[in-house]
């Protein structure tokens, strides 16, 4: 795992990499600097905050494209490093970049919360939560075809879940300004308690894709 | 591990759409070098990563290293080494870093060894891999393979497309690799030239089936090229002629020692025309 875990690293790090990382980092903190105090964003924030944090932690599934591009994958299969090694490799990978981008999205948030209505704890949780499960929840999803069918396949599930992401959200949006019974709602509802719910299904689905990959990737011929 | 076998492949089965291995029985002796010969296409390859289970087999029983699942346990791919018919590392990581990869993935890893190896290559430590010549990326491999202290190297067509000198030079090196009794190599080529040099046993592999199975030394010993008229070789033992070419001045045909009429003067065979005859022959 370790050895894999480093040709990871290595991917992450190169120069290129490095730019396009700090270019959807800076993308998914830029709302904490833009928004406007007297109306509320939050909503926004958080939608923006799921665009480039998705996008930002598909890095993992970039660096399975790279690896079957020069044939890693098989390689790393005649390594003391199982398959299952090779999956649970690329999801740790995943969990790290997913972490890392979902608390520089949720930066906006907090700005926001800091600006308007002050620190509400329960309020920024429930960003993270929307935030994260969201992207795991696509992943969870993407990751399983990638790892059974290869990363071309994995493209255009990408592709498709991206635009059911987009058509969530613009749902999402069209929900929260006409602030209807969905969002009274949600107002009464326990923020706190909310967020570990979401915490707790994304957390369970992604565990559950986790198992399914490995399943996958044995039965799959490299 | 039965002490004597590195790999042994006992009926062997794996259908695709418009190819299928069929029976195919194969042991690699350990402390020998076995060669899997065949022309493109002949199943060498998919014979190869039916051994290691990047692909998984219809049916038939495959041991390496006495272990029958080499995906269950980690302790047979620490004793293998696997260089396939291209580099296949990352190609904008750098020798060095390929190194502290293995390193923490390789318990027996010796990274002395691997910047011998190196070295003696004349690889450089630090500059991407990208920028390598194939053979200079083959010999990568090749590093790479032979710093964790594999008892068995399968090579999958990892002289192809590499030009004579380079080629001499990994044969040299494999056979350097054989010196240790308990090191076994398993190499596929359909350079057969190649395999001559470092072979101890052949396996003729055609259109996914094993068509022979031999000791090298025995193939010089039990076999001669002869040349005569089509009516000599009619007059031999048909199952004593293993295969002929037939031309205007006369036949060509390897054909078993014992077999030759008086008269018929009978010339040491090569590797790569006992090949040759022996796809023409099958077909």
């Amino acid at each position: 795992m370790k050895g894999l875990l480093l040709r990871a690293w290595y991917a992450a790090t190169k120069p290129l990499t490095l730019l396009v990382l700090l270019l959807f980092g800076i993308e998914a903190a830029v709302p904490s600097f833009t928004v406007d105090p007297n109306e509320s964003e939050w909503f926004e924030c958080i939608i923006f905050g799921t665009m480039t944090t998705l996008i930002g932690s598909s890095v993992s599934v970039a660096l399975l494209g790279e690896d079957e591009m020069v044939r890693w994958h098989i390689f790393s299969a005649t390594t003391p490093a199982a398959r299952h090694t090779y999956v649970s490799c690329h999801y740790l990978v995943t969990v790290i970049t997913a972490a890392v981008f979902t608390l520089l999205s949720s930066l906006a948030s907090l700005v926001l919360l800091l600006k308007t209505t002050g620190f509400d704890g329960k309020q920024y949780l429930l960003a993270l939560a929307v935030i994260s499960g969201i992207v795991m929840v696509v992943l969870s999803l993407l990751l399983p075809a990638v790892f059974r069918f290869g990363a071309k396949t994995g493209l255009v599930v990408f592709i498709v879940l991206f635009i059911a992401v987009v058509a969530l959200c613009a749902v999402l949006t069209v929900m929260s300004s006409q602030n209807g019974e969905w969002m009274q709602w949600l107002e009464n509802t326990d923020k706190g308690f909310l967020a570990l719910g979401i915490f707790a299904c994304a957390g369970t689905i992604f565990a559950v894709s986790w198992l399914l990959s490995i399943a996958g990737y044995k039965r799959r011929s490299l | 591990m039965n002490g004597t076998n590195a790999i042994e492949v006992r009926g062997l089965c794996k259908k695709f759409k418009d190819f299928e291995i069929t029976d195919l029985n194969l042991t690699v002796p350990s402390g020998c070098v076995v060669g899997l010969v065949g022309e493109n296409g002949a199943g060498k390859s998919t014979t190869i990563r039916l051994i290691l289970e990047l692909m998984h087999k219809d049916s038939g029983t495959i041991t390496v290293l006495g272990k029958d699942s080499m995906e269950e346990d980690s302790s047979v791919r620490e004793n293998i080494g696997v260089v396939f018919d291209e580099s296949y590392f990352p190609q904008d990581l750098t020798p060095r870093q390929i190194g502290n990869i293995m390193k923490n993935t390789y318990r027996q890893w010796n990274d002395e060894l691997y910047v011998k190896y190196l070295s003696q290559f004349e690889l450089p430590m630090k500059k991407i891999i990208r920028k390598f010549s194939r053979g200079m990326k083959m010999k990568l491999s090749i590093a790479a393979a032979l710093s964790h202290n594999a008892k068995l190297l399968i090579l999958d067509e990892a002289t192809s497309g590499l030009d004579p000198v380079v080629r001499d030079d990994i044969i040299d090196i494999l056979m350097d690799f054989t010196k240790d009794e308990e090191h076994s190599i398993l190499i596929s080529s359909h350079i057969v030239s190649d395999l001559e040099k470092v072979c101890d046993y052949i396996a003729f592999l055609h259109k996914g089936k094993l068509v022979m199975y031999e000791e090298k030394d025995r193939l010089y010993e039990a076999y001669s090229v002869i040349h005569c008229t089509e009516e000599q070789l009619k007059a031999i033992d048909k199952k004593a002629v293993i295969g002929k070419k037939i031309g205007r001045f006369g036949a060509e045909a390897i054909v078993l020692k014992e077999a030759i009429p008086e008269g018929i003067q009978g010339y040491p065979i090569d590797i790569e025309k006992l090949f040759i005859f022996m796809v023409r022959e099958s077909g």
